[in-house]
This record gives structure tokens, sequence and C-alpha cells, in this order.
């Protein structure tokens, strides 16, 4: 049988599980005589893309192929561009008779459909849960349980990983969890947010990848898995074939004790330190950290040897820091060659994974060297391990419970040799190949079965056409290549012809494989430049009219620019102008503010004057309506006075009629009469006095009367506008006082006048005219004055 | 009065075809009025187009092969079956334009050094497609064929050859023979299941002194692989077109261009060795495979 195995990477560039049993698969295949093809690829920079080399080992070919692109892109990382098509170039040449994928990782799951457009029967085996899911771990940056049929969450679980990526590399790699600063804390929170558009769309982006490679896996003609935990966890993701579940075998002889281990019963002090081993990855999921911080305190008890390789220089330090505290003997990567000496050194292997695990070949391993086993306790594990049979469980990521586990397996020396010596053997390769070809010949036949009922489905005269075709098709390339150019050469001697040339190179052919393989991957190499070339020209073309247009935009630009200039420069000219004005606004706005604060306090303060000028008006009011009232009285005496002067005239010119006819009468009072007529006259002329003084009175009475008006107009008005000043209402109370004085010096004057007038002759009277309405009786005895 | 042709049409169950083929054929029958006779070779190897023959052309002949026989035995079985002396091979899915059978049968008759003439044939009825006016060159002792370079109006003839152009072959699904000659010489079973059978007889044919024509005034049109194609996959009918191409090289090529193609052959399948161009080297396989009797 031709048996093709494909796998993502292969010994000795990779030492881990997957790669190691795939190589061990193909020596028991080689060594139960079949034909045996590994395709395996590598990933790396220097040299060209899609390279194949293909190399002999003891019984098989190995065929590397070289994945040389840039591996930047997530999706790269995963199927590589051109890989598939370089397995089908492949498995043209190579024409197995099966073909059992081990991982497709790099080549994507397309070469299930490759192979089967070759009619070549397709067998997969899930070693992990690469078929179904990126995130093969199954858990988030954060060491979260992650559900991939959440495909949001598997989106936000990458964008974790490219935000992670950026902040690790700060960090050499490692970054304690619980140490994640809190920037980018909220980096990743802005990144992962619930309505993050970029979630959404990574989300429907892996939605459509994984359904597309779930749908090839389904295409497969048989799917395997190695535990029923990656099986139902794969049917739960929507895979509809049939998944059979059977443990992979490894190549146990060269792990086998050779020395019995003997009863420790009552040495348990003497034998030392328990031999803890681990082995594989350190890689913060495999929970190497978790190990040995338990073993910290166990220092007399236990001593923890490290061997492995891979993860970051970070982790490796961090790990390193907590080695320095314990019993621990860090190393690095080893051989195949040192794996027995390794675990018949070690009492108890351990693995505390803080990922779920699957079926890990270290264990079955550790099983076929008689060495029990520590590990985390998850489903799938507790499908490899028989507690107390093959080892103990330990929770997962607890501390606690390791250190305690580690430590009861120390104290108790005899439990641990209970376990050593009941440990089961694993399944041998030889036996898993034999399982393997089982598996193939049914699938093999079926294929034939098929391809015999196409060829029927044929006129019945191309059958023979037909089927020297397929048969044809079935040689690999060599064999096809030999074929014909023996049949040329025998052609050419049938004819009688010479075809020399083509013993020589038939004769090189074989000799020449590599050169052949070289040339054939320089002419790929070529197609695959020529196609980056002409990819390259239509980007350049693309590029050069981009220019093109951005030329134009740059010109468009430009113009618009310099417009933008003109129109900046006139708007800086404009703007100087309103800063000007700005600051002259400002300016004012200070002065008006200022003025604002004075006039608040000018307000407040005429405010107050307002309150003492209205309290002054009413005083001032109630004084002039006191001064009104008494200059009314004052006028009604006067007018009282002026009616009684007028009724003493008629009185006076009464008695001047009275004395006339008295002067007739009492002539003899002569003197008498002459005095009285002097007197008279002298009365007559204080009489005109008076009136000429009581008119000048009155004149200046009415001037007062119409400057009082006239100023209680004033004052009216100034209380009603509310703005005259206290000045001027000092003024005008001044003026008042003024008017009061001179009103007072005019009663007084008035007064003086009057006892001037009446003071010498009249006083008494006047004082009586004042005072009561009897006057005239004084006067009606003048002599008697005298 | 014109001589009565026998009209030999090889077909698997290709009703459909056979619509427009006897419709074609039955109105050029028609105004020939010539007891020309229809004969269809039942392919199917079941009889499975007796029905529909009793349904649809009960005029024709229905000749049964007790097997499925390919193309050049069904033309054989039908032209000993026939009993005109001018025998037309017809595919099923040929379509004869008037008058075609009238030209035909003048240019063949016109001498008896004409071994076969046929149609200006029109690939699916376009104009600017004529398959037929092959020419066979040689590529460094590889035969291909190409068309010659001759501007043709469809339906008239070609003012510098009145009597029929020569070309390199007549094409096997519509042609004209004699039936006394094609029996004697009859299509070249190394080339079953199909293709350059019809190359390899006009080769023959020009290499013992005859004469191949076309006559463009008669129009064919040949809706292409109509019947292979719908039973074939494309690999199979690509194969053994370029397996008989190498076999007929090796047939007809005097020592010194079998000895350029060998070396050429030589050359290419160190090429397509280092190339991985497997197909190319599977197609060398099968001509040697037959060639050599393995």
């Amino acid at each position: 049988m031709r048996i093709a195995l494909v796998v993502h990477a292969f010994p000795p560039r990779s030492q881990t599980g997957v790669e190691v049993y795939t190589e061990a698969l193909a020596k028991a295949f080689a060594a139960a005589g079949h034909e045996v093809e590994v395709l395996a690829c590598f990933r790396e920079r220097a040299g060209l893309h899609l390279e194949q080399r293909r190399e002999q080992r003891a019984g098989f070919g190995v065929t590397w192929l070289r994945l040389a692109q840039s591996l930047d892109d997530e999706d790269l990382r995963r199927t590589c561009p051109g890989a598939s098509a370089a397995c089908a170039r492949w498995l043209g040449r190579e024409q197995p008779d099966v073909l059992h994928i081990q991982h497709f990782l790099g080549f994507g799951a397309q070469i299930i459909d490759v192979a089967r457009q070759q009619l070549i029967p397709v067998v997969f085996s899930a070693h992990d849960g690469f078929a179904v899911c990126d995130e093969y771990t199954l858990i988030t940056p954060d060491f979260q349980p992650l559900d991939p049929a959440d495909r949001r969450a598997l989106a936000r679980c990458r964008l974790a990983r490219g935000v992670l990526d950026k902040a690790l590399a700060a960090h050499d790699g490692y970054m304690p969890v619980r140490a994640v600063p809190k920037g980018l804390r909220r980096e990743m929170d802005q990144v992962l947010g619930e309505s993050s558009s970029r979630v959404d769309e990574l989300a429907t982006q892996l939605d459509r990848q994984l359904r597309a490679r779930l749908e090839a896996v389904d295409r497969a003609d048989h799917i395997h898995a190695p535990t029923q935990f990656l099986a139902q966890w794969m049917k739960g993701m929507g895979l509809r074939s049939e998944v059979e579940v059977r443990s992979c075998g490894i190549d146990s002889a060269p792990l086998r004790r050779t020395q019995q281990r003997s009863d420790p019963a009552g040495q348990d002090q003497a034998l030392g330190p328990l031999r803890v081993l681990y082995l594989g990855g350190y890689f913060e999921h495999k929970g190497v950290h978790i190990l040995l911080q338990a073993a910290q305190t166990l220092r007399s008890q236990v001593e923890v040897h490290l061997r492995g390789c891979g993860g970051s220089s970070g982790y490796l330090q961090h790990l390193e820091g907590l080695a320095q505290h314990g019993p621990v003997h860090l190393g690095g990567a080893f051989d195949r060659e040192q794996l027995p000496g390794l675990l018949h050194a070690a009492d108890v292997l351990v693995l505390p994974s803080l990922w779920p695990e699957n079926a890990p070949f270290v264990l079955r391993e550790a099983f076929a060297a008689g060495v029990p086993v520590l590990v985390s306790d998850t489903p799938a594990l507790r499908e490899s391990v028989a507690e107390e049979v093959d080892g103990r469980f330990v929770l997962q990521g607890d501390v606690d419970a390791w250190r305690a586990a580690l430590q009861s397996l120390a104290s108790d020396r005899q439990a641990l040799f209970k376990l050593q010596q009941s440990v089961r053997e694993p399944k041998s390769i030889l036996q898993d190949a034999a399982e393997w070809i089982e598996i193939y010949e049914p699938l093999i036949k079926r294929k034939q079965e098929a391809a015999q009922a196409r060829r029927e489905a044929l006129p019945e005269h191309l059958w023979g056409f037909a089927q020297s075709h397929q048969e044809l098709q079935g040689l690999s390339t060599s064999e096809l290549s030999e074929r014909v150019l023996e049949g040329l050469q025998a052609l050419a001697e049938k004819k009688g012809l010479g075809l020399s040339e083509l013993k020589g190179a038939r004769a090189w052919l074989p000799e020449s494989a590599g050169l052949r393989e070289r040339i054939a991957e320089g002419k790929r190499a070529l197609a695959w430049r020529a196609e980056t070339a002409e990819d390259q020209a239509r980007a350049l073309a693309s590029a050069l009219a981009r220019i093109g247009e951005l030329e134009a935009l740059v010109d468009n630009e430009q113009e618009r620019g310099a417009w933008q200039q003109e129109q900046l420069q006139d708007r800086d000219a404009t703007l100087d102008a309103l800063g000007a004005e700005l600051g002259l606004c400002q300016r004012t706005l200070e002065e008006l503010r200022g003025q604002e604060r004075e006039g608040t306090r000018a307000l407040q303060s005429s405010w107050k004057e307002n309150q003492w000028l209205r309290e002054q008006a009413a005083t001032v009011a109630a004084e002039r309506d006191a001064m009104g009232l008494a200059l009314e009285q004052k006028v009604e005496q006067l007018q009282a006075a002026e009616a009684l002067l007028d009724e003493q005239q008629k009185l006076a010119s009464a008695k001047a009629q009275e004395l006339g006819r008295a002067h007739q009468e009492l002539e003899a009072q002569a003197k008498n009469d002459r005095y009285l007529k002097e007197e008279f006259d002298e009365l007559l002329e204080a009489h005109a006095e008076l009136q000429g003084e009581r008119s000048a009175a009155r004149c200046h009475e009415q001037f007062l009367e119409q400057q009082l008006t006239e100023r209680a107009q004033e004052f009216a008005d100034l209380t009603q506008q509310a703005q005259a000043s206290g000045e001027q209402l000092a003024e005008l109370a001044q003026e008042l006082d003024w008017r009061r004085t001179e009103m007072r010096e005019a009663k007084a004057e008035s007064q003086r006048i009057a006892l001037r007038f009446f003071g010498r002759r009249l006083g008494k009277r006047l004082s009586a005219w004042e005072g009561s309405a009897e006057p005239l009786r004084s006067e009606e005895q003048p002599g008697g004055e005298r | 009065m014109s001589q009565p042709i026998s009209i030999v049409i090889p077909t698997l169950a290709d009703g459909d075809l056979l619509d427009g083929a006897l419709g074609s054929l039955a109105a050029e029958l028609q105004s020939r009025s010539a007891g020309d006779e229809v004969l269809l070779v039942d392919d199917t190897g079941s009889g499975a187009l007796a029905e529909w023959i009793a349904l649809n052309a009960p005029g024709a002949q229905h000749i049964v092969n007790p097997k499925n026989m390919g193309f050049a035995a069904s033309a054989l079985a039908g032209a000993k079956a026939a009993k005109h002396e001018l025998l037309f091979l017809m595919n099923p899915d040929v379509r004869l334009r008037a008058g075609c059978l009238d030209f035909l049968q003048e240019t063949l008759e016109q001498s008896q050094k004409v071994w076969a003439v046929a149609p200006y044939v029109l690939l699916n009825g376009e104009t600017d497609t004529a398959e037929s006016l092959p020419e066979l060159v040689l590529e460094q002792g590889i035969p291909r064929l190409q068309r010659m370079a001759l501007e043709l109006l469809p339906g008239h003839a070609h003012p510098r050859y009145p009597a029929g152009i020569p070309v390199a072959f007549a094409l096997g699904g519509a042609c004209l023979l004699r039936r006394a000659e094609f029996l004697k010489a009859p299509f070249d079973v190394r080339f079953e299941p199909f293709y350059w059978e019809d190359v390899d007889h006009g080769h023959t044919a020009l290499r013992a002194g005859r004469q191949v024509l076309v006559d463009p005034r008669a129009v064919a049109e040949h809706h292409h692989r109509g019947t292979l194609g719908k039973h074939v996959p494309d690999p199979l009918v690509r194969a053994a077109i370029e397996r008989n191409r190498m076999l007929f090289a090796w047939k007809h090529l005097g020592p010194e261009d079998l000895q350029a193609n060998l070396n050429q052959l030589a050359a290419c399948a160190l090429e397509h060795t280092v190339c991985e161009e497997r197909e190319e080297l599977l197609w060398l396989a099968l001509a040697l495979e037959r060639e050599l009797g393995r």
C-alpha cells in the first residue's frame, strides 16, 4: 500500500507530540512493507516560497515544503497561499493509495478536497481542536474557558491576542495575567467592547472561515480523534461525519525500563527527594509556573526536573525566577535518544496544564517507561489516565493542590511504588499502524469501486481506454516517466531508429532526482515569481493609476491650497482686525465693567441719595406745606390787614370828615386840631409809606411765592427723575434755607416796617390788630399815647 | 439525375441531437428525390433507439450494434448495410444546409481521383468559425492540425479552387466517399475510441495519390462534441486526442521525421518529468501502450 502522511511539522525540526507520532507511524508502516511518503511544511522566510526538498529516511521519504511568504497575518499562519496547490502536485507525483492528514496547519483544509479530486481516500486525525477552531487550547488569553461556537468570543479572543502580542513584545513575550497594566486593560476593553464593530466584522469572517474548514473536514472519508472529549466537542461544533475514537500508539520499545524498581518499604527517608519530571513546551498554558510555585516550599522533599523548549524569553525568565526559590533544575530541549534516560530517572511525570488538553503523547511515553503521572484534572486527561492506576489527578491551576499532591507522593513512597507497578502499557505504534491499515483498506477498496463504477458509466468501447488511463494515472510521476522513456526507447528500436541519448537520460534521471527537484522547484518558484510579478505589475499599474489620480488630486489640492492660502491670508487680516477689535472690545468691556461697577456703586449711592432726598423732599414738602399754610395765613392776615386798612382808610376818611366837622365844631380846640392834623398828616405819610412798603412786600411775596412754586416744581421733577444730584438738592435746600432766611428777613422786615410804621404810633394797636379785633379803640385816643 | 446516397449516422442515445440532424437531412433528401437512404447505426449496445426511430424516423434503417463499438466500427457497420455506392458519413450533431449533398456528389464524381469530399463545416453554425479546411503541419516531428489561411464565403466556390479545395482530410462526421473504397479501407481501429481516425483516413489516401476536397458550396453545421461531450469526461477526450496524434505520427512519418519526432518526444518526456506535467506523460504512455501492444 502506498501511504501519504501530511503533517504541519516533522522531526528533527519539531519534536512535539503529533510530529513524533507521525514519524513513528511512518516507520511502522515502512516496517510493515508499505510505501510511505511524508509531506511536512516548515516556516523559513529565507528561501523560495513553496520550495520542495525530498529526503530519504529509513524506509520512507519526507518532502519538506518551505513556507516563506510573510506569515504576519493571522490567516496566513493557518493557511499559506499556494500550500494546498503544492500538496496537490505532491499527491499527483506520489499517487498514494491513501492520504492520512495528521495536521493541516499551514496547508489549509483544502488539501482534503485536493486529494478527493485526485480520487485519493482521505483520513483525517484530529489531534486537537484546530479542525473546528483556531484557538485550539480552548482558553482565552486570560485562561478562561472559551466556547468556540460563540464566534464573537472567538473574535474577541483573537483581537485580544493581537493587543497582547504588541504589549508582550515590550515584556519579552510574557506578562502575568494579574500584572496586566490598567492602560492595556483599557485598550483591550476598548477593542473588545460589546459594541465594537471590529468584533462583529471579525466574528463574521471567522464564522465563514471555520464553517468552510468544518465542511472540508466533513468531506474526509474517515475522521479520527484520540479522545471522546475531542470527538464530542467537534460534533458539538457541527461536524456531521462520524468520528472514530481510538488512542494513538507510540514507539514504546526504546522507553521500556530494563531494571525493575525495588520496593521502597521502610526506606522512605533513604530514597531522597521525589524526582518530578516535566517534559514539554515552556508555555504559560502548560502551567509550568504552577508546578514551580507548588514546589517552592518542598525543598527537601521534591526535586523538579524540567526539560523542554519554546516559549517566550519573558516566561522563561519568570520560570527561572521561580526556580531559584525551589529545588528545580530548569533544562532545555532534549533529543529523542535522551528520553528513556530522563524518564527512567524520574519518579513521577507531571502535566500541570491550564488548558483542557487532549491525549498528550508524553503521558503514553511515561507509561511506556513505567512512570506514573500527576496531571491536571480535565475530562480529556481522564480518558488517558486511570486514577490510582496510572497516576493521580490534581485540581487544575491550584498551587496548593499541586503542593499537596507532590507532598503526598514524596511522603508515601509505597503508594508511589504501587502506582509505578500498576501503570498500564500503552498501545504500540506497530499495533496502531496495523489498525490504521485495517481502516485504510476498505476506504481504498471503496474508492476503487467508485472508480470502476465511473468507468462503467462510460460507453462500453471506452472501457479499455479508460482503464488504461486510470491505471497510468495511478502511477507516481517517476514511474510514469520511467515507463514513457522506456517505451520511447522500445519504439525507437522497433522502428529501427536510435535514441541512444535517452539511455543516458534514463540512467541520469534517478541519480539526478535532487537536480530534477531543484529544477522543478525553480520552475515552480519561477511560476510563483511570475504570478507574483504579474500581481505586482497589476499592483504597479493600479498604483500608477492611483498615483495619477493622486497627482490630479494633489494638483486640485494645491490649487485649492493656494486658494485656501489666500483665503487664509484674508482671514488672517480679518482675524487681526477682529483681534484689534476684540482688544478694543475687551478694553471697552473692561471699562464698561468698571463703569458698571461704578454705575452700580453710583446707583447704590444714588439710590441711597434718592432715599435720602425722598426723605428730605418729604421733610421739605412738609415744611413747604407748613410754610405754604403759614404763608396763606400771612396772606390772609395781610388781606385782612388790607381790608382793615381800607376800612381804616374809610374810617380815617370818615374821621377826617368827622375831624373837619370837629374842626369846625372844635375851633377851639384849634391847637389840638392842628396837632391832630399834623398827626393825621404823619399818619397819612406813614400810611403812604406803609402802602409803598406793603406793595413792595406784596411784590416780594409774589416773587417768593413764584420762586417757591418753581422750586417746588423743580423739586418734584428732581424727585420724579431721581437723578437730581445731592449738590443741587443741597443747593436747593440751601436756597430754600436762604429763601427761608430771606422770608424770615422779609417777615422781620415786614414786621420791622410794621413796627416802624405802627411801633411809634400804633405799635400797640398793631399788636392788638394782630392779637385782637379791637385795635381802633386805642387810636380813638391817640392823645393818650402821646 | 443524381445518384442515390446512403447516409450513415452512427449514434448513441442522442434523440435530441438526431432531431436537428434528421430535420435538415429530410429537407435535403426531399429536394434531391434521388432515392437516398438513411441508416441509423444504434451504438448504444442495447437497441435503445428502436422506439425513438420508429416514432421519429420511420423511413430510416435501424442498424443495432450488439455492443457499443465506437464511431469507426459503427461507420463500417453502416457502410456494410448500405446499398448505394455513395456513402455520406454523418454525425448526429451535424446539420446540412440546402444543396449540400448535391454539391458534394458533383465534386466527388468529377474524378475517380477524388477520395472524399467534405462540406464547408461551420462550427456550431457560426460563419466565422469554420471547422473544415484542415491543414496538417509538422513541428519538430509532432503533427498538428491548423486551418488553411483561405478566405471563403459559405455557399460559394473559391475562385482559385473551382473544383474543390484540397485539404488534409475530410471530417469523419460529414464526408462523402465511395462505399466500396471505404469498405476496402475503413477507419483504422488503432485510433479507437475516437479522433484522428479521419485524419489518418484522409492522409492515407493522399499518400496513395488521391485527392481529398472541401466543397465550400456545400455547407453543414457541426455542433461539436454534442455526441461525445455528453458521455465522456473532458480529460478522457483530451487524452484520446493527444494519444492518437502520436499514433498518427508513428504510423505515417518517414524515418527522418520519425527520428525527429522521437527525439522531440524524449525531450518533452524529460521536461514533463522535471516539470511534473503528469498529463502529458500520461498521454505519451497511453500512446506507447497502444503502439507497442502492452
